[in-house]
């Protein structure tokens, strides 16, 4: 009969556990979040950033006293410290968001202009790929946002119908997505295997904990695309996007003209805080083929941006760049 | 791949030669379906610093023959979906199949005892409003260890109810998780190539573990079952609680603790 109790006991005690957020205490919350961020983030040497010093600088503002507000634009605050547009901190509240990355940049960008003066209202859409033709012989394409990569094969199989003598690649305003298939799109325009650029990963809780260089290598894909493209960038060409400019200065016959990209070299990895907040932060390195780091962003061999004015005149003129290129 | 051998060999010879006949040469063949209802708590270090608590629907199934000791194949399957914690769900997903070789310790026939080997897994992902690299968490063990079972039989209504009791819990294990906080296993970070379409990613994923001990993984089962039994005592039904206690501490700990009560069947075949 005795072991009737602790089964008893136990189904009890279990049941009646509860999640009990509200208990828990802004200082349990503060740690929480510095010691995920110090043993997973990997841009603390890039950016010369002391996250002792971080810590001991925002921990004397934290105390139980202050409003759930205060403290969660306290944490955001010392998340910026950081400087990486995929760093964040979800909660309760709308401004998540705690890095603007295109801060003194002026980014002009306009798609229906682009359809209707450069397409001439001739183009088709598969997925997030907007594409025609430009003067009959120069392709153009517009990816706005990275899901649905696969219906690449369908522009690239539209171009080489048309026999298109260039390919104007334009990532402008995309804010980037899934990664990872990058290298299927870069696959498209090679026809042997290349590498593309080197991720690191971290291994440890230290600062410097990473794998060795683990090289990235894009693999052809049919069909195959050999001539010469222009791929088109502007500073809200972030994450996903950035990676794929940083992937590209590899290939030869790849122009990259625009603005420098909006950076964001690393993928995230998310954590769930005591209290049920959500902290983001960048967790691998992507380095070029170069090992350039592209975390503040891709510079292009050709830089130029467009014009508030010119734009409502019709113009754009990074386009006007990249089709005087050919 | 040689320690798997040599283990699953270690694990053969370990049957044969301790191994005891009966006294009673039985010969029994019967499927069991149990299922229930369980209390589960996890706390996987990938995702979360919370403790979650949930209800779940655990289901057995298996088989067990005797011929001259008792053989059982059992899978075990629980799903859980943990509750919304402010902002985030989890799944889990606990599957394991063992098969135990038991045999009557010193004679006596309330007691058996024997080793299992086991295969097994246990899932940990977000449902949803979760965005980074860490989308799943996996644990994929190969285990031995010993099951220690008592039965007694009551003199209640007609000789027919059977109250049993049964321990496991691994010796060691090949344990196969994820390095530090990402989904991939070492050996996939270590080739000097990064493959984003994870070409080869399940050979990495098979060779990618480690031998544990007690120390580092724990998947310890104890229950208490009373049954009545039916026909020459080969079917029964009858009514469990059962502990689950998984956990490994290799690298980011996991821990998922689960309280059950089913109800369980054996019939004959």
């Amino acid at each position: 009969m005795r072991y009737w109790k602790y089964i008893i006991f136990t189904l009890v005690f279990f049941s009646c556990q509860k999640e009990d957020y509200d208990n828990v205490s802004n200082q349990e919350v503060f740690k929480s979040m510095w010691a995920f961020v110090d043993e997973h983030y990997v841009y603390f040497d890039y950016k010369n950033v002391n996250w002792d010093e971080v810590k001991q600088d925002y921990e004397l503002r934290i105390t139980d006293n202050i409003s759930d507000e205060d403290f969660f634009i306290i944490c955001l605050e010392m998340l910026s410290e950081l400087r990486d547009g995929h760093n964040r901190l979800s909660g309760p509240y709308d401004f998540r968001e705690n890095y603007n990355y295109q801060e003194g940049y002026d980014i002009h960008f306009n798609d229906t202009l682009i359809r209707e003066n450069y397409l001439n209202n001739d183009f088709e859409v598969a997925g997030n790929y907007t594409y025609g033709l430009i003067d009959d012989d120069i392709g153009y394409v517009h990816f706005k946002k990275f899901r649905g990569v696969g219906n690449i094969s369908k522009v690239v199989e539209f171009m080489d119908q048309e026999n298109v003598e260039g390919l104007i690649f334009d990532v402008r305003d995309n804010s980037g997505g899934s990664g990872q298939n990058a290298v299927e799109i870069v696959g498209h325009f090679i026809n042997d295997g290349i590498t593309v650029g080197y991720i690191y990963e971290k291994k440890g809780p230290a600062h410097d904990d990473f794998t060795e260089a683990l090289s990235v290598t894009a693999k052809p894909k049919m069909p195959f695309l050999d001539i010469p493209v222009m791929l088109l960038t502007n500073r809200n060409s972030f994450s996903a996007t950035s990676f794929l400019a940083g992937q590209m200065t590899a290939l030869e016959n790849v122009t990259h003209i625009g603005q420098i990209t909006g950076g964001g070299g690393g993928g995230n990895t998310t954590y769930e805080l005591p209290n049920g907040w959500l902290v983001t932060v960048s967790t691998n390195r992507f380095q070029d083929a170069s090992f350039k780091e592209i975390e503040d962003g891709v510079i292009p061999d050709i830089l130029i941006e467009n014009d508030q004015n010119t734009l409502l005149n019709g113009v754009d003129q990074m386009l006007e760049r990249a089709i005087s290129e050919f | 791949m040689k320690l798997l051998i040599t283990l699953f060999l270690s694990f053969i010879t370990f049957a044969a030669v301790f191994g005891q006949d009966d006294l009673e040469v039985k010969k029994h063949r019967a499927i069991i379906f149990d299922f229930g209802l369980d209390y589960q708590n996890l706390k996987e270090d990938r995702f979360s610093s919370i403790d979650r608590f949930s209800w779940g629907y655990p289901v057995n199934l298996g088989y067990e023959w005797d011929r001259r000791n008792r053989n059982a194949i059992e899978l075990k399957v629980s799903k859980n979906l943990l509750p919304y914690s402010g902002r985030i769900q989890f799944h889990t997903l606990k599957a394991q199949l063992n098969y135990t070789y038991l045999f009557n310790y010193k004679d006596n026939p309330n007691f058996k005892l024997g080793p299992y080997v086991g295969v097994g897994s246990v899932l940990v992902f977000p449902a949803g409003g979760w965005s980074g690299n860490n989308t799943i968490a996996y644990s994929i063990w190969n285990s031995y260890g010993i099951t220690g079972k008592y039965e007694k039989l009551f003199n209640w209504i007609d000789n027919s109810v059977v109250f049993s009791s049964q321990l496991s819990f691994p010796l060691f294990a090949y344990l196969i998780r994820p390095a530090y906080g990402i989904p991939y296993t070492e050996n996939y970070l270590k080739d000097g190539t990064f493959d984003f379409q994870r070409e080869g990613f399940t050979k990495s994923l098979l060779l990618g573990g480690k031998l544990k001990a007690l120390h580092t993984f724990q998947n310890i089962h104890f229950d208490i079952n009373l049954s009545k039994t039916f026909g020459k005592k080969d079917s029964s039904i009858g009514i469990e609680y059962a502990m689950d206690f998984f956990q490994s501490t290799d690298g980011k700990n996991v821990r998922l603790f689960s309280n059950s009560v089913m109800i369980t069947s054996k019939i004959k075949l």
